[in-house]
């Protein structure tokens, strides 16, 4: 693998940031009308369950408010990762099972770096925008004392649910070097599940719902919870969780991983024909 | 034999969903409980929490099995969605098959698998969990059979959505998230603020599996539903139709 300084990294990202505003410009109309779907998209996911909330003022132990600023985070979660790996980088199973790793081998590129060729600031930009606005817009109805350190606050507990989701979705990706085939979609199907369950409070709900949520499928960690903490409503050792689960889960994943990398290298993936159809 | 050449496409459409293996169909079915379950749960946080709601836990809990189960069924999706990124949909085009015939013998085919092995033992086990399982009117098979229509109209429509605006990703991204919110499937409109529920039901999409859901519990009469969702069946697939005609030449494919 080989290594890369971090103002060739920057200079890449900058390349492809470039490229993405070039695809926006060039059809402006056609552009537009994508990044109003995606918005049209990302409200119509919110509104249901902030609709619910609004009608029976809050679920569980949140009111209205809180409920939309949960919704509005894992929005901004959701809308970052979509930034930086909406083409494959994020759903990395289906690089693994179309056999295309090894694209990855001859370019002078460490696998990082060579997989945030998905990073896209500008058409996919849209949920992390409607998050922010609709974060905005709680804090704003929360009327909130924040203190002084809640920003970064904010934007590492935001960089802790993204490694989780991450690292969620590479590890059980690691199932397509296996089989390449049946779990080529497998990382679409656990960002979905995120993205889904995630937007549901877990406040009130009964322990053998509530903490399978915090660990075997931990999407409560990438909104409710972080949302319990940040607006102070759980604290004490709890507060450090989320970043030990993540660092913890972050570990598995790369051993995980790398043992499946090793078995690729033995085995590879052979997914295309001659005429260039994949089977 | 007319019948026998959607059979055969529909018997495809099975054996395509199934050459992996039964455990192929396992993440599908986890993803499906894993939507459940919290939902469920927050009927009954909401319901605990005292609140008036307009329909009683039991309904919420029918409703919300319902659709998990009957999920394909409920908001239809075919792959006319995402064929036309990949090129797949020209081949459509090459059989000597009208092209609605074989999307709805396609999707039919795709759904026996899923509907075999996982909605019929989850609705055997419902009573087991105190969930009732038996319609509230004889007129739901109706709903469905029109609810399941409309989808598949809806599905035509846009599809020439996906021609018009060159894109599938576009429409399927805003596809699935405004017919799930607006079909009423996964929350009922009778819960809906504002009194937004009056609009919600006559609006085209909630003629689809909410129709169909709020006559099973009861919280709809076929009085209401039924006429609204022959309306829509009519405009919609009158339109599908004729914008069909009008956008199948500028159809372009070009591989994903």
């Amino acid at each position: 693998m080989a290594n890369i300084t971090p103002k060739r990294f920057w200079g890449l990202m900058k390349i492809h940031a470039q490229m993405d505003l070039a695809s926006l410009m060039r059809d402006r109309a056609y552009m537009m009308s994508w990044i109003a779907a995606d918005i049209i998209s990302n409200v119509s996911s919110v509104a249901g369950i902030f609709l619910l909330a609004w009608k029976f003022d809050g679920i569980g132990s949140l009111d209205r408010w809180e409920v939309l600023f949960m919704l509005a985070y894992a929005n901004v979660v959701m809308g970052f990762l979509s930034m930086c790996g909406s083409p494959n980088a994020l759903f990395v199973s289906r690089i693994i099972g179309r056999g295309q790793w090894e694209h990855m081998y001859i370019m002078p590129l460490p696998y990082p770096t060579a997989l945030a060729m998905g990073f896209f600031p500008f058409t996919c930009s849209s949920t992390f925008v409607t998050g922010a606005v609709l974060m905005g817009v709680s804090l704003a109805q929360m009327n909130l004392a924040l203190p002084w350190w809640w920003g970064s606050a904010l934007v590492g507990s935001i960089a802790v649910s993204m490694a989780i989701v991450t690292a969620l979705s590479y590890l059980l990706s690691s199932l397509a070097f296996y089989a390449p085939v049946q779990c080529e979609e497998i990382a679409t199907t656990v960002l979905s599940s995120v993205q889904h369950t995630m937007s549901f409070p877990l406040s009130g709900m009964p322990g053998y719902v509530k903490y399978p949520l915090l660990t075997i499928f931990p999407a409560g960690l990438t909104a409710w919870y972080p949302t319990m903490l940040l607006l102070g409503k759980t604290g004490g050792a709890g507060a450090v969780y989320p970043a030990v689960f993540a660092v913890l889960l972050a570990l598995v994943t790369s051993y995980v991983f790398g043992k499946g990398l090793k078995y690729y290298a033995k085995v590879g993936i052979n997914r295309y024909s001659s005429g260039g159809h994949r089977c | 034999m007319t019948i026998l050449k959607y059979y055969s496409t529909a018997r495809m459409a099975l054996r395509e969903k199934t050459n992996g293996g039964v455990a192929y169909l396992l993440a599908d079915s986890g993803v499906r409980v894993l939507w459940l379950v919290p939902l469920m749960f927050i009927w009954k946080t909401l319901t605990a929490g005292g609140y008036e709601v307009e329909m009683s836990i039991g309904q919420l809990m029918t409703y919300t099995w319902v659709n998990a189960i009957l999920a394909e069924l409920m908001v239809v999706s075919t792959c006319l969605s995402t064929w036309n990124y990949s090129t797949r949909s020209m081949e459509l085009f090459t059989r000597p098959m009208p092209l609605f015939g074989q999307i709805i013998a396609r999707t039919l085919g795709e759904w026996t698998p899923g509907l075999l092995l996982f909605s019929l033992p989850m609705a055997l086990i419902a009573p087991l969990l105190g969930i009732r399982m038996v319609p509230a009117t004889g007129w739901v098979w109706l709903s469905l059979l029109l609810g399941v229509s409309l989808g598949f109209a809806f599905e035509f429509l846009f599809f020439c959505v996906t021609v018009r605006a060159r894109s599938s990703w576009m429409s399927y991204v805003i596809r699935q998230a405004v017919v799930s919110m607006l079909s009423g499937t996964v929350i009922p409109f009778a819960l809906m603020p504002w009194g937004l529920e009056r609009w919600l039901q006559y609006q085209p999409f909630g003629s689809m599996g909410g129709a169909f859901l709020s006559l099973y519990v009861g919280s709809a009469a076929p009085a209401q539903v039924i006429p609204a969702q022959i309306v829509w069946n009519v405009v919609i697939w009158t339109a599908a139709a004729v914008w069909f005609e009008k956008s199948r030449e500028r159809m372009v494919s070009f591989g994903g």
